[in-house]
C-alpha cells in the first residue's frame, strides 16, 4: 500500500475520517516502533503490550490531533513516556538507570572507524560473518545503557535527527548528541574487539 | 545520524543493525490495531467531536447566562405584576367603598331633596335656581366642620333665601354634604354617618383635593352668579319695602361673603 502523503497529511486525513490513510500511516512504522519498544523492553510480551497501548492512544489522539511536529517526534513521544511508565511500574532498577542517563564510559576511541568492519566482497562466507555480526552487534546493543541505546535506536529507527531525539525524550540537544556519541562509540569498540 | 563525526563508519554501522533488525509485530496485534482504527473512525466524525468539544464550554456559559438573565427579568416581572395587581384591586376596593359610602350619604339625602322640591313653590327659572342654590348653599373655601357649623345655626340665612327658594333647600343641600344635620335629620342621617368610618373620609377629603383645582374653577364662577342673584333678591326686597327682611338677608350676605366687595347701592 503505497501513499505519497506525508505523515501528517496521513494522520490528518484519519482524524478527518479515513481509515485507509491510518492503515499507510501504520504500515510505515509499525516495524519501527516494534523494534523500538523490543530493544528496550528487552521482551516481546512487553513490547507487544505497550505497543498496542500507543497505538490505541494513537487512534484515541486524532481528534485533537494538530501538526505541532513530525508524526514520528510525536509517535516515538508517546512510546517513550510510555516506556518510562513501563520502568517504573516494572523494572525500578532500569528507571533509575534510565533517568540517570546511563553509566558513559570514559574510554572513548577518538578513531574507531579505522576498525570498524568494512564491506567486501558478497563471498558466502562473508555473509555469514556479516550475519553473526549483526546479531552480536544487537546484544550490544540490548547491553547499553537505556538512555544511550533509546538515542541508538530512535536515530536508526525513527531516522531521526539530535533535535527530533531531544524533542522526543524530553532532553536538550547536547544531552541527546552526547548519548548518541558514547552508544556509538561503545558499539564500534565492542565490534572492534570482536574482529 | 548525519551529524556525527564519522559518517561513513556510522553508515557501515546502520547498515549492520539493519541486517539483524527484521523483528516485525504479530500480524494478529496488526489486525486488532487495525480494526480499532476502523471502528473508532466509523463510531463517530473525529471533527463533529473536536468542534463540539471546542464548543461546548462557551455554549454551556453563554446558556447559562442567558438562563440566569430570563429566569431574574421574569421574576421581576412577576412582582411588579403582584404589585400591580393588589394595588389595582386595593383601589378598586377603595373606591367601591366610596361609592359605597357615596351611596349611603346620597339615599337619605336625596329623599328629603325630592320632599322639599315636591313642597317648594315654583322658581322662576327652575334648572338655573337649582345650580345656583347648590353653590349658593355651599360656600366653598369653608371647611367641612365650618360649613356643618353654619348650617346648624343658619336660619337666618334660610329665612332670608330668595323668595322663590325654599327656606328648606339650602338644609337639603348641606344633608348631602353633611351627616349632621338638622334636628329634622337627625332620625336618617345617623345611620350613614355611623357608617362612614374616618378612613374613608380622609380618603374623600384626598379625592376632594385632587379634584379641587377643576371644581374650584367651576365653583368660583357659580358663586358670583349666585352672590349677584342674592343680591338682586335683597333688592326686591328693598324695593317692595321689606327693610327688616333685606337687613337680614343682606347680613346673611355679609356673613356669607365676607370678602366679597358689595355695590355700591348697598353700602
Amino acid at each position: 500500500m503505497h501513499d505519497d502523503r506525508t505523515d501528517e497529511m496521513l494522520m490528518l486525513a484519519y482524524r478527518a475520517g479515513d481509515a485507509r490513510a491510518f492503515e499507510a500511516l501504520y504500515g510505515r512504522w509499525r516495524g519501527k516502533l516494534y523494534r523500538y519498544l523490543l530493544r528496550q523492553c528487552g521482551s516481546a510480551a512487553y513490547a507487544e503490550e505497550l505497543y498496542q497501548d500507543i497505538w490505541l492512544k494513537i487512534i484515541g489522539a486524532r481528534a485533537g490531533y494538530e501538526v505541532t511536529a513530525k508524526f514520528s517526534t510525536w509517535l516515538f513521544r508517546i512510546a517513550h513516556n510510555r516506556l518510562i511508565d513501563h520502568y517504573r511500574r516494572h523494572a525500578g532498577d532500569a528507571a533509575a538507570t534510565y533517568e540517570s542517563g546511563g553509566d558513559i564510559d570514559s574510554d572513548w576511541d577518538s578513531d574507531p572507524a579505522a576498525t570498524l568492519i568494512a564491506p567486501r566482497a558478497e563471498q558466502p562466507e562473508i555473509l555469514l560473518e556479516r550475519k553473526a555480526l549483526a546479531e552480536e552487534l544487537v546484544r550490544h546493543i540490548d547491553a547499553l545503557p537505556a538512555a544511550q541505546r533509546e538515542t541508538f535506536i530512535l536515530s536508526e529507527e525513527g531516522e531521526m535527527t539530535l533535535e527530533e531525539i531531544a524533542a522526543a525524550t524530553g532532553v536538550n540537544r547536547e544531552t541527546a548528541k552526547s548519548r548518541l556519541r558514547y552508544a556509538v562509540a561503545k558499539l564500534r569498540q565492542q565490534l572492534k574487539e570482536l574482529r | 545520524m548525519s551529524d556525527q563525526p564519522g559518517n561513513e563508519t556510522n553508515a557501515a554501522l546502520s547498515r549492520l543493525y539493519r541486517e539483524a533488525a527484521s523483528a516485525e509485530p504479530p500480524l494478529a496485534l496488526d489486525r486488532a490495531i487495525l480494526d480499532a482504527a476502523a471502528a473508532a473512525v466509523a463510531s463517530k466524525p473525529a471533527r463533529g467531536s473536536a468542534w463540539w468539544r471546542r464548543w461546548s464550554a462557551p455554549v454551556a456559559a453563554f446558556a447559562t447566562i442567558v438562563l440566569t438573565i430570563s429566569l431574574s427579568f421574569m421574576v421581576r416581572y412577576e412582582q411588579e405584576r403582584d404589585e400591580a395587581t393588589v394595588t389595582s384591586a386595593r383601589t378598586r376596593a377603595d373606591n367601591g367603598a366610596v361609592d359605597q359610602a357615596k351611596e349611603r350619604r346620597a339615599a337619605p339625602a336625596s329623599a328629603p331633596r325630592a320632599v322639599v322640591k315636591a313642597l317648594s313653590p315654583p322658581a322662576p327659572s327652575p334648572s338655573a335656581f337649582e345650580s345656583k342654590k347648590e353653590v349658593a348653599a355651599e360656600p366653598a373655601p369653608k371647611g367641612r366642620l365650618e360649613g356643618r357649623l353654619e348650617s346648624s345655626d343658619n336660619a337666618p340665612a334660610l329665612r332670608a333665601a330668595p323668595p322663590g327658594v325654599s327656606p328648606m333647600a339650602p338644609k337639603s343641600i348641606m344633608l348631602r354634604g353633611s351627616p349632621v344635620a338638622t334636628p329634622a335629620q337627625s332620625s336618617t342621617a345617623p345611620a350613614s354617618g355611623e357608617l362612614e368610618s374616618p378612613r374613608m373620609r380622609s380618603r374623600e377629603d384626598a379625592r376632594d383635593a385632587l379634584q379641587a383645582p377643576a371644581e374650584n374653577a367651576a365653583r368660583g364662577a357659580d358663586a358670583a352668579s349666585a352672590a349677584e342673584a342674592w343680591l338682586a333678591r335683597i333688592r326686591e326686597l328693598k324695593r317692595q319695602g321689606k327693610e327688616q327682611e333685606a337687613k337680614a338677608a343682606l347680613a346673611d350676605f355679609k356673613r356669607a361673603y365676607p370678602d366679597l366687595r358689595l355695590p355700591p347701592d348697598f353700602q
